[in-house]
């Protein structure tokens, strides 16, 4: 039985999967080489038979079905991200009660307290009763609290 | 252009968009499920595979590449899908395409239509791909149904270029012998 050597490349061939030059070349080769050409006959009915396949459509209820299992999917994923929010905002909420609530040995040194003490002061007293604050109450009550921290500080 | 409205609408219908869902299961839903039913020649694995392929996709909308087409996206999806389907197969029953379609049994299955009809013989064909290993399966689908490339078909099944020409080549071998009845 006679063969050719480049029958093997005859589907790459079929399947245009060749280099513009390697197809052209096939193409004329396949013209004179009876193997190669009869490869490409068979070849070219087997893919004709194949694509006239009438493939099965999707049923009208599967596809009712497939709207509502991505509809509860999005509905779920919803609601996780609905939690994750709760989460981090819960977190946060702890972190600052802890924050506001902390030991008084974790708070600042001494030099730190009244550091902020008095950039709190000047900040107060330079704002006096008509610049920030809106009441003459709230400057009261702030110079109040001013004191009363410089007071635990010692100064 | 084509491109960007099927990704607008993909995106759309991830976010819950009913109408560009509709769109886009229009579009794709039918094709996707074809290609489903001659992978696993199973149409209840096949609605299950297109369900997970769609959702799958709204998950991973953020690692699509917009150098692909949504359509070869999706069947890069369904593929894997359907691999992943094979492999738990065993644990559920399952009902044959020719038992739901009323095919023709396995013995009458190759045999030629005398009658020359057309309809019959396209049932014929989707048979015969149930014959095939998976992985001969996969090529055939692929680049006889899609038209995908030797180089997209390897991406999607994440195999080297020469195992997608070996494939399909033994794949094509084993139709001809199955087919030679319709293609004398």
């Amino acid at each position: 039985m006679s063969t050719c050597p480049e029958t093997g490349k005859v589907a790459a061939y079929h399947d245009g999967e060749l280099s513009p030059d390697e197809h052209r070349r096939m193409e004329r080769h396949i013209e004179g080489c009876r193997l190669c050409s009869r490869e490409l006959a068979e070849l070219r009915r087997l893919s004709s038979l194949l694509q006239s396949a009438q493939l099965p459509r999707m049923p009208e209820d599967a596809l009712e079905r497939l709207r509502a299992r991505c509809a509860r999917a999005r509905e779920r994923s919803l609601v996780r991200t609905a939690e994750t929010f709760a989460a981090v905002a819960a977190g946060i909420a702890v972190a600052c009660l802890v924050l506001f609530y902390r030991e008084p040995s974790a708070q600042p040194s001494g030099i730190a307290r009244i550091a902020r003490n008095e950039v709190l002061e000047s900040v107060v007293l330079s704002a006096g009763p008509d610049a920030g604050l809106e009441a003459n109450g709230e400057y009261v009550l702030a110079r109040w609290m001013v004191a009363d921290l410089s007071l635990e500080n010692g100064k | 252009m084509a491109r960007i409205r099927d990704l607008s609408l993909l995106r759309r219908a991830g976010n819950g968009d009913e109408t560009a869902f509709g769109e886009l299961a229009g579009r794709y839903a039918d094709r996707l499920y074809g290609l489903a039913c001659s992978l696993t020649g199973r149409q209840d694995d096949a609605e299950e595979i297109v369900q997970e392929t769609f959702l799958a996709a709204f998950r991973q909308l953020r690692t699509f590449r917009e150098e692909a087409s949504v359509g070869t996206w999706l069947t890069a999806i369904l593929v894997r899908q359907a691999a992943r389907a094979r492999r738990s197969r065993g644990r559920r029953r399952t009902v044959p395409i020719s038992e739901v379609s009323g095919g023709p049994d396995d013995d009458a299955a190759l045999e030629p239509v005398s009658n020359g009809s057309r309809e019959g013989l396209r049932l014929d064909v989707v048979d015969v791909l149930e014959r095939l290993s998976p992985q001969h399966r996969e090529v055939v689908v692929l680049r006889e149904f899609e038209g995908r490339s030797y180089d997209e078909i390897a991406r999607a099944l994440g195999v080297p270029r020469g195992t997608v020409e070996s494939r399909l080549h033994r794949a094509r071998e084993r139709l001809r012998e199955l087919l030679r009845d319709y293609l004398d």
